[in-house]
């Protein structure tokens, strides 16, 4: 499709960012693919008059894409929390110790419950025994 | 879903939380946030300012003399009085801090709308119909979200998550924050509806607040979520929310934004739980990330050959 750096930069970035099983409408990675096949597509295919003029905007559009693209490999490497990283007890909250702990367990098995444990989940929440 | 306390015990506590401020000086606010004195509430709003809680104004006589003439003597009785009545106070004590920092979130998108109150003038309409107001917050400066009431209630929920996940460090009384907190910004809200939006309908305004409750159950999972699991989970679910899912996203803007953040948790982990139950905090400007974005990563210098991404779901390799 394109030569060009940025887009096999953005293939490789978008490839390793992480699958969402919650929201399979709505992930970053194909919005994203679909944004630069839509701008790269259009630049190669589009017909300027002038191949200097071509160049310099090609020039301009790959440095800011690389920038795009060098901000989704810092979030993928985790620079800002590895930058800022949490030493203090925020992750085992004194009111809930195993509260992010449970929440992913509960993130990772709901996708697969079926209707039937779902209701029953409602219901035990709701009638809470001591 | 609003916690009832009488009209004395208002007046009570939005006395007190008046005199909880210290005089300290102003901290360099170079961190994401910093332990300073809250700006002192001035007691006679302008005459285009909006009413800002349902709460019935103080005595102005007793706001005047507020708290630059605070005598030692009744902190000391305050705080003895605490000792004493122990964790019964905790409630009215809690409303009164979380007022003043949910005040701190509410002003990071701030907006206004000129044309409100006057009849004869129409408000000016976004794309998607949303009434489109003034706003000089580096949200809609720099990152150029529309100052309308769906960016404002994002970025405040925003904030009040960071602040709600340190209230969950509270070994006693964590729901009793987080939910005064809620509180201050639902009222909120709703006052900004029908001053700023004309919503007079009861019915129209609680559906909206109805999704707005929503909204902010569905952001604490994932904004937890991504807290867990790493940058990129926190930066698609700022995406969703704050951006809702736009296609012409600048990823530098998202970086900025999950770097703030975690400057911040890092910054509230950092204070003990004084300091926040006596709302001495202040927000820093996510504008001081963009130098860490910035920084070339070294995933841009790997040769593609020898470190090819993993196949996409549509088939493609890089």
């Amino acid at each position: 499709m394109s030569k060009s750096i940025a887009y096999k930069h953005y293939l490789r970035a978008l490839s390793r960012w992480p699958k969402d099983n919650l929201r399979p409408e709505c992930q970053f990675q194909d919005v994203m693919q679909r944004r630069i096949d839509r701008r790269f597509l259009l630049a190669s295919s589009s017909n300027t008059p002038n191949a200097a003029q071509a160049v310099a905007n090609s020039a301009i559009d790959e440095k800011v894409e690389l920038g795009q693209v060098n901000a989704i490999y810092s979030l993928l490497e985790n620079r800002y929390s590895r930058k800022y990283p949490i030493t203090g007890s925020l992750m085992q909250p004194a009111s809930n110790p195993t509260h992010y702990t449970d929440l992913v367990k509960e993130l990772e098995e709901a996708p697969d419950r079926s209707w039937f444990s779902r209701q029953v989940n409602k219901w035990k929440g709701f009638l809470r025994f001591q | 879903m609003a916690s009832k306390t009488c009209a004395s015990c208002l007046r009570t506590l939005h006395r007190q939380s008046r005199s909880i401020t210290p005089r300290a000086s102003r901290l360099n606010t170079s961190r994401a946030f910093s332990s300073t004195v809250a700006r002192p509430l001035e007691p006679n709003p302008g005459p285009n300012a909006t009413p800002r809680t349902s709460i019935p104004p103080v005595d102005p006589a007793r706001a005047e003399g507020g708290p630059k003439a605070q005598t030692p003597v009744s902190i000391k009785a305050a705080a003895g009085l605490k000792k004493v009545a122990g964790r019964a106070t905790e409630t009215y004590t809690a409303y009164g801090s979380t007022e003043l920092l949910y005040k701190e979130c509410a002003v990071q998108a701030d907006y206004s709308i000129p044309q409100a109150g006057k009849d004869e003038q129409e408000t000016p309409k976004t794309e998607s119909g949303e009434d489109l107001g003034v706003g000089s917050g580096w949200w809609h400066t720099e990152l150029g979200l529309q100052p309308t009431f769906s960016t404002w209630s994002q970025v405040t929920m925003l904030h009040m998550y960071l602040i709600a996940v340190r209230f969950r460090c509270f070994p006693h009384g964590n729901q009793t924050w987080q939910q005064h907190l809620l509180d201050h910004f639902f009222y909120d809200a709703e006052n900004r509806m029908i001053v700023n939006h004309n919503m007079q309908a009861r019915g129209t305004r609680n559906k909206y607040l109805k999704d707005m409750f929503i909204q902010w159950r569905g952001l604490l999972a994932a904004y937890d979520e991504g807290l867990v699991k790493g940058d990129a989970v926190l930066a698609a679910a700022v995406w969703r929310n704050v951006f809702k899912a736009n296609e012409d996203v600048n990823i530098k803007d998202l970086a900025q934004i999950v770097s703030y953040m975690r400057r911040a948790l890092k910054g509230l982990d950092s204070i003990p739980d004084e300091t926040l139950m006596s709302a001495q905090l202040q927000f820093g400007s996510p504008k001081d990330e963009a130098s860490v974005v910035a920084l070339r990563s070294k995933m841009m210098d790997l040769p593609f050959e020898k470190a090819p991404g993993k196949p996409l779901p549509g088939g493609k390799k890089a």
